[in-house]
């Protein structure tokens, strides 16, 4: 294949380095100016060069939750530096960099305070530094936007012409840290430093790995799980052209070509024969039979509390409810990639993985070299949501470069992704409560089936004092993994259901009952209960915060929803009002009150409350995956439908002002925005939704 | 097969390239025009949308037999030094999260502006319902949109 560039000018691709914006990877080198001074490094989050300028190496993937922007502000806060002349680089797997995992919600409360304290402590060692050249004494001088100022007020040094001296200087204790007051970037909303380069299409993701040579692979696997392959015939697949070769590695084959498209073409006319594992061709239809059955007579107790019997006999009203989850994919929209360049005495792999940290372990085990032979090139992630924790898709490439001694990109099709993830499990429960006339719980007796955990429901468990929790795991032939918010992104949907179910049975307003339920004496003492089921007191302020915001319940062709949800350190509330009559656009608004400690970029903290509310809609309303002999029926997006914008409610977003530690967020508004959707579309039919994906029920 | 593409303004020969080849991989893996992304393959999701004369279309299903005589653009073409006026609401809106879908979101909006530098929200929901995107921008595409409609008319770039 030839390319002739008719244009005297050189073609548009060498222009992927113009524009200004975030200056990720190399950063700018004055190239010219030879210096012998040090670089002064006094973390490995950051590094001052006179040359180099100011750099930070985020540890935490970037996968979309803006953390990059986020720990340079907070350290760029602390340095007293302008984030704007800040190089972000993100770091490769290294344990010198601590937690290199985006999951759990965990990046902010794991690197946010190590970010001030370095920048904290940078910013006294420029300030000495400067002092010992001035003779003055560093409690004397201030600083200002990279600049260390004399107490006379008419000198200053820039930080970067300091970095050499502080260098040598030693480190002395971490001063403290700014309070909130102070703050020139921590607590204001900040447009994402790349905001300019995604803009412009700069931004490099993982699919955008580019190396001489480069051959592109596309994997042929197996159908049902466990499948193992008998023979196959490539000879159409090597007929086109393109193709480079077909190879079997395992039970997949790896069609390589000169490029995707004829990759992706090739593996689709290779004929398998499979030696599949009966035990293991099951549909959909015989699993939620197995699931039933489980809820019928639960093989575990999960937890016992109190006498149930006897709650039961004391009960004056009964409620009893069920719901089932299905099976969910992850489809980001940049499926698994990974682009390896594996030879026999060094590697070079450019990865876009949410787990950094399982990274550092297994690409040497996977290519068989040292990590001193190991390249990581860090590439931005086109989505996760926690699909990219699994790095089966870069183990693949790594075996598929040493396959053909060359540098080789992995390409799922969006069909490989949605039938060979890690899945969501599919969950059933039914729950039964004996309440007092007034609503107040008595008992509860739960049975749960898919995987039977005890994490299922432990939070709502205690609101009766009697109690009984029973499981059953049932076998499914796939595999599953986290997908945001594991097992919360389930239970909490049946759970608030069933909350506004035991509300409706007692003549009471949901969210009224969750006020109660969650110990606000005002709402106990009206309604006569005799002690507060719960002490949680920040769901009562946020209860009573979104009560006011979403003017609850004041629309009459309307129906109102209400969840609530705490986790990974983080408490929110969420309205939803579903339009009464049928309308593209499936819930019209949302409304969300969310404590998360002290936010950080309120900007960016916003877009994870609003896309976990999107996110939300989406999987509640059309999402399920199914089996049909043990195969996943679901191709692509027609089948396995996101959210689109004709669909999206308008959101608004209120987080509490807080001084407390900042806790995590990209996880925390998903399973209540599944809940609250759900609760606002039953209000909204006036019957109670017991199946998800919504659109079937 | 031996065809001429118009790309961002440039004027391509590509020989002994297979005529039923989608225009998207002909920009990711020959071009190295990486900015248009992939994430279907059969025009359903907007992620691969590049403006061939002035239309918005998806580029994994575009032929580049069907491609010669017709001006297209991509991404890295709809601006130069100065950003677009819909890239540039994009920023000030600070719409991305992953970001992977959202030069097709971009691409699509500057078509939707140019046929129609007034669109209601309605209407902007009705063009962009084209182009999925799985971390849930949506509301800030339809601010950006609005506020890029100002832009232009300030006298903000149009492509």
């Amino acid at each position: 294949m030839n390319i002739v560039l008719l244009s005297r000018r050189e073609f548009l691709m060498a222009t992927g380095l113009a524009g200004a914006g975030l200056l990720l990877g190399g950063g700018r080198r004055a190239a010219a100016e030879i210096l012998s001074s040090r670089t002064f490094e006094p973390s490995v989050y950051l590094q001052i060069d006179r040359v180099k300028g100011i750099s930070v190496f985020i540890p935490a993937p970037e996968v979309g939750t803006n953390i990059r922007t986020a720990l340079t502000m907070a350290l760029a806060d602390e340095l007293d530096a302008d984030v704007s002349t800040i190089h972000v680089h993100q770091a490769p797997p290294d344990e010198k960099f601590g937690h290199q995992v985006t999951g759990g919600s965990r990046s902010i409360r794991t690197h946010l305070t190590p970010f001030r304290e370095v920048g904290a402590r940078a910013r006294e060692m420029l300030m000495r530094a400067a002092a010992d050249q001035w003779k003055v004494s560093p409690p004397e001088c201030r600083t200002e936007k990279g600049r260390v100022l004399h107490p006379d007020g008419e000198q200053s040094m820039p930080y970067l012409e300091l970095a050499d001296a502080a260098a040598q200087l030693t480190p002395g204790p971490t001063p403290s840290l700014k309070g909130s007051r102070s703050f020139s970037y921590i607590g204001k909303g900040m447009v994402s430093l790349e905001a300019e380069e995604m803009a412009r299409g700069q931004t490099k993701f993982g699919m955008d790995a580019r190396v001489e040579g480069l051959l592109y692979a596309v994997c042929v696997r197996p159908p049902v799980k466990h499948a193992k392959i008998r023979s196959f015939d490539a000879a159409k697949a090597l007929a086109k052209p393109g193709v480079v070769s077909v190879k079997q590695i395992g039970s997949k084959i790896g069609v390589f070509a000169r490029n995707t498209w004829a990759a992706m073409q090739a593996s689709n006319t290779i004929e398998v024969e499979w030696d599949i594992d009966q035990q293991n061709v099951r549909s959909s239809e015989a699993i939620r039979i197995a699931m039933e059955e489980g809820l019928d007579e639960p093989r575990e107790v999960l937890e016992r509390h109190g006498d149930v019997e006897k709650g039961f006999a004391e009960s004056e009203v009964l409620v009893e409810t069920s719901c089932f989850v299905p099976i969910l994919a992850h489809a980001p929209m940049e499926p698994p990639t990974c682009t390896a360049w594996v030879r026999d005495d060094q590697a070079e792999i450019w990865l876009a993985a949410q787990n950094f940290n399982s990274a550092r372990g297994d690409l040497p085990k996977w290519t068989g070299l040292p990590p001193d032979k190991i390249t990581v090139h860090p590439l931005r992630v086109g989505g996760g949501f926690g699909r990219k924790l699994r790095l089966d898709y870069v183990e693949e490439t790594i075996q598929l470069s040493k396959a053909v001694n060359a540098p080789v990109k992995l390409m799922f099709t969006r069909t490989n992704d949605l039938r060979h993830g890690f899945y969501r499990h599919p969950m059933a429960y039914r729950l039964k409560a004996g309440l007092k006339k007034n609503g107040q719980p008595v008992v509860f007796d739960f049975a749960i089936a898919g995987e039977a955990k005890k994490q299922y429901g432990e939070s709502y468990l205690d609101l009766a004092p009697n109690r009984l929790l029973r499981g059953t795991t049932v076998e499914i032939p796939l595999e599953f993994g986290p997908l945001r918010a594991p097992t919360h992104n389930a239970k909490v949907c049946a759970w608030e259901g069933f909350l506004d179910e035991m509300a409706v049975h007692s003549g009471i307003d949901p969210l009224t009952y969750r006020l109660a339920l969650y110990g606000d004496e005002e709402t106990i003492a009206q309604l006569g209960w005799e002690s507060a089921p719960a002490k949680r007191p920040n769901l009562v302020k946020l209860l009573r915060l979104i009560r006011e915001r979403s003017a609850w319940n004041s629309k009459p062709d309307v129906g109102y929803g209400v969840a609530t949800f705490e986790g990974y350190g983080s408490s929110i509330a969420l309205v939803a009002l579903v339009p009464r009559k049928e309308s593209t656009r499936v819930a019209e608004s949302f409304f969300a009150v969310v404590d998360c400690g002290r936010v950080v970029n309120p900007l960016g903290a916003a877009a994870q409350v609003e896309g976990g509310i999107m996110d939300g809609i989406g999987a509640a309303l059309a999402q399920q995956i199914t089996l049909k002999n043990g195969r996943v029926e679901q191709t692509n997006f027609n089948d396995y439908p996101l959210l689109r914008i004709t669909q999206a409610p308008t959101v608004d977003v209120h987080f509490v002002l807080s001084e407390q530690n900042s806790e995590g967020l990209g996880e925390v508004p998903y399973p209540p925005a599944i809940a609250a959707f759900c609760n606002a579309v039953s209000a909204a039919r006036g019957q109670r939704i017991t199946e998800l994906p919504v659109l079937r029920s | 097969m031996e065809t001429t593409l118009h790309i961002n303004g440039q004027s391509v020969l590509l020989t002994d390239v297979e005529p039923d080849m989608p225009l998207l991989w002909v920009l990711r893996d020959m071009l190295g025009l990486t900015g248009t992304k992939y994430s279907c393959g059969m025009a359903i999701c907007g992620t691969c949308l590049v403006q061939v004369d002035g239309e918005a279309v998806p580029s994994c299903r575009l032929k580049i037999s069907d491609l010669s005589d017709k001006s297209i653009i991509t991404i890295e073409g709809l601006s130069d030094e100065r950003l677009h006026a819909v890239q540039q609401a994009w920023v000030e809106e600070d719409v991305s999260q992953c970001g992977y879908c959202q030069p097709g979101q971009i691409i699509n909006a500057a078509a939707l502006l140019r046929s129609n530098p007034n669109p209601t929200e309605d209407e902007i929901d009705q063009a962009m319902n084209r182009c999925l995107c799985r971390c849930g921008t949506y509301p800030r595409i339809r601010k950006a949109i609005m506020r890029a409609a100002v832009l232009l008319k300030e006298g903000g770039k149009s492509a």
